[in-house]
């Protein structure tokens, strides 16, 4: 099936739907109860959480506890103007066009990142232990096709006996479409800083989740080079590669400092 | 920059009104979205439920995004997948499912093979591993773009891509022939 089928086979899947037997007012009711019993069981009759933010602290962000399931985004959103010969608006940058790779060349690329990321993980985080950076692809693991614009993996390490990953993402000049403004705008649910430089642009990423049991966050640094590639680094305090349920550590196991490091390699570009 | 966040604080009557609104107009829209990742109406009807109630303590935060309704379906697919994880899970199977309706200006050839797809559909879908069913549903039925998926999956943009490449191969390998025929009618045709 293609998508446009698939999409209207899923259509056609629930056109046929018993009544819904649902009534709002029942509902708050449960929610009331519910929200009443977790009180209780909580002992408190109120718990009130205060986030600080500062403007560029992402791992203090990360490291309180906001008390919500998550953190709100405008509240998160700073930027620094634009070099002259940038606008925050725009991407790519002027006169960028995107070039077709060949499946080979993309190959020889793949291979020369898996190198240096091998070669500058340890250096960069020298208590991660068992890399291994997995097949690079696109849509999907190792799976490499013509022109497809931009090369992704996922790093898998173990810090302390703790299993947990990194994903970098590489975009050619001109496959990456949006600006970094208008990508931390579209991202509702994390805190993002843009950083302009002389070579282009810095965004900070950052997202917490909470479930009931646990607490999720994920940070990440991209590049936006003059040259149109962007770079993407993500670390997670969980390890995504799994679907096995572990908890989260406190903190990710990068810092942004070290992120910075890995998705300003002058070596992951195209 | 500060902000405060009240948890378990009781709600102010015109948010309770406003999340009362919600839920009257997202229930069917969420029930198809959870009947897609579980197959089975009952259990759909309840997750949207207890996403209903998770969202209730949540509602001052959410309501003044302009996603709320994105944030709803992410809680609902990790309700399920929760419930996909407790031992005691109810087994898949599509007991609540109706039968097809007389529907006097179909032709009946054309109702039966649509109702054919829809079962083959259901039945490949539910053979998916959860998370790339989850992707195909949140993707092509709930219209959610890669990132908000990955959000709602707690995985990377490359992840969701990487299942949507596998679970629409999986279908595709499903409906070679026969069924192929039966989506044309689905995609338009002949109604």
């Amino acid at each position: 099936v293609i998508e446009r089928e698939l999409r209207a086979g899923l259509d056609h899947a629930v056109a046929t739907e018993p009544p819904l037997s649902f009534d709002p007012d029942a509902l708050v009711a449960r929610a009331q109860r519910e929200n009443r019993r977790r009180r209780s069981l909580a002992g408190v009759g109120v718990a009130t959480a205060v986030i600080a933010v500062a403007a560029v602290a992402v791992p203090t962000v990360l490291n309180i506890d906001t008390g919500t399931a998550r953190i709100s985004t405008a509240a998160g959103l700073t930027t620094t103007p634009a070099p002259p010969a940038l606008s925050p608006g725009q991407w790519p940058p002027a006169g960028v066009r995107q070039q077709p790779y060949s499946v080979d060349r993309l190959g020889v690329l793949a291979q020369t990142w898996t190198k240096q990321i091998e070669r500058e993980l340890p250096r960069v985080l020298p208590q991660a232990r068992d890399i291994a950076v997995q097949p690079w692809g696109g849509e999907a693991e190792g799976d490499i096709s013509a022109g497809q614009g931009y090369l992704d993996t996922f790093v898998t390490f173990t810090v302390h006996g703790r299993a947990t990953a990194l994903y970098l993402q590489v975009e050619e000049p001109g496959y990456h479409r949006t600006s970094p403004s208008k990508d931390c705008a579209q991202e509702p649910d994390t805190h993002c800083w843009t950083t302009w430089q002389a070579g282009g642009a810095l965004v900070e990423q950052a997202t917490a989740v909470t479930q009931p049991d646990q607490k999720q966050n994920t940070m990440t640094m991209r590049q936006y080079r003059s040259d149109g590639t962007v770079v993407s680094v993500t670390t997670y305090n969980y390890n995504p590669t799994t679907v096995a349920k572990a908890a989260p550590a406190a903190t990710t196991p990068l810092t942004v400092a070290q992120l910075t490091v890995l998705a300003t390699d002058p070596v992951l570009t195209f | 920059m500060q902000w405060r966040t009240v948890k378990g604080g009781r709600m102010r009557k015109a948010d309770e009104d406003r999340f009362r609104e919600f839920a009257r107009s997202q229930a069917l829209l969420l029930r198809r979205c959870a009947y897609l990742l579980c197959g089975d109406w009952h259990l759909a009807e309840d997750l949207v439920q207890t996403t209903l109630v998770k969202l209730y303590g949540a509602w001052p935060r959410i309501e003044n995004t302009d996603r709320p309704v994105s944030y709803a379906r992410t809680t609902l697919t990790r309700c399920w997948l929760d419930e996909r994880r407790r031992p005691w899970r109810r087994a898949e199977e599509r007991s609540g499912d109706l039968p097809d309706t007389a529907d006097s200006t179909v032709d009946p050839a054309l109702a039966h093979a649509r109702a054919t797809v829809r079962e083959e559909l259901l039945a490949a879908l539910a053979q998916l591993p959860p998370r790339q069913r989850a992707v195909l549903v949140l993707r092509y039925f709930g219209g959610m773009s890669i990132t908000a998926t990955a959000l709602a999956l707690s995985c990377s943009e490359g992840t969701v891509k990487s299942q949507a490449s596998r679970g629409l191969d999986t279908l595709r390998s499903r409906f070679v022939g026969a069924a192929d025929a039966g989506f044309a009618l689905l995609d338009g045709g002949g109604s």
